[in-house]
């Protein structure tokens, strides 16, 4: 269930390049306990997007590949 | 959590707390077609899972599990009343049910002396396959005297009552798609609550105290 969130992360900044994007991100996910506690983890980090690719399509791509989602 | 809900037109479901051997076997039968899903996940917050009905929007088999509201806050960002994931099992997707305490300006479209004390909103969740159409429908709850329940709303007599609520679906247009009767609330603990301990316990978590007394008196739900 900790991968059900609406959309588990926000952009929070894009600084547009000759290149591409650098995109300041915060990702969070939920971590629910045997007993039901549950957590929030939030991490922000960046990310490089080349120009021509989609910016949410190449975050999710590596924050799975980074094991967050 | 309610204990049951009717459908106007004959259909029921009884929701069981997920510790009980019906809830475990109910989550069984989620998981042979939801095998990523983990009870463990939903146990321990008095939270329950209703029994396979149809949904009258999506016209298949679902199954409806609650979410505890703390984690739903996480996932949305905003305080529910209750919260529950639906699952539909012919076309294996799912959507987030998240009910708010109403304290909008009331809807037109509602009986006379009828109140709406909630409402829910479908949500897609995050890379599963969320049903085509989940923005065309919206239920509201809705509380009134039991007669204005059945000439108003056409709800069958015998599901009607003190302390029964009333979900209606409605379109886009408000027009009414469904209506559905909802008895015995559960608190966390899985103790039954009364329409007065609900609206108070709801009223107060939306700093509208002012609100519990024209819900509790007499003119809506007696």
């Amino acid at each position: 269930m900790r991968h059900i969130m609406i959309k588990p992360f926000e952009i929070l900044r894009e600084d547009l390049g000759n290149e591409g994007t650098l995109v300041l991100y915060k990702v969070s996910k939920i971590k629910i306990a045997d007993n039901g506690n549950a957590t929030k983890t939030s991490v922000t980090s960046t990310i490089f997007v080349e120009t021509g690719l989609d910016i949410e399509e190449e975050l999710v791509k590596n924050l799975i590949e980074g094991g967050w989602l | 959590m309610n204990e049951v809900m009717v459908i106007k037109g004959g259909q029921s479901s009884t929701s069981h707390h997920l510790d009980t051997a019906r809830g475990i076997e109910l989550f069984a039968e989620l998981n042979a077609v939801f095998p990523n899903e983990h009870i463990k996940e939903y146990q321990g917050n008095g939270l329950g899972i209703m029994e396979p009905y149809t949904h009258e929007v999506f016209n298949q088999n679902c199954m409806r599990v609650c979410i505890a509201n703390n984690v739903c806050y996480m996932m949305v960002g905003f305080k529910t009343a209750a919260a529950h994931r639906v699952f539909l099992l012919d076309t294996q997707e799912s959507f987030l049910i998240t009910s708010t305490v109403f304290t909008d300006e009331q809807p037109n479209w509602i009986p006379t002396d009828s109140y709406v004390i909630a409402s829910m909103t479908a949500h897609a969740e995050f890379r599963n396959n969320a049903p085509t159409g989940l923005d065309s429908f919206k239920e509201y709850i809705l509380t009134m005297l039991p007669a204005l329940a059945v000439s108003e709303l056409g709800v069958d007599p015998i599901n009607t009552g003190p302390g029964v609520f009333y979900g209606v679906l409605v379109d886009s247009d408000d027009n009414i798609l469904s209506v559905r009767s909802y008895f015995g609330f559960l608190d966390s603990f899985g103790r039954h609550t009364t329409f007065t301990q609900i609206m108070t316990y709801l009223y107060t978590a939306v700093d509208r105290t002012d609100l519990i007394d024209v819900c509790i008196s007499g003119t809506y739900n007696t």
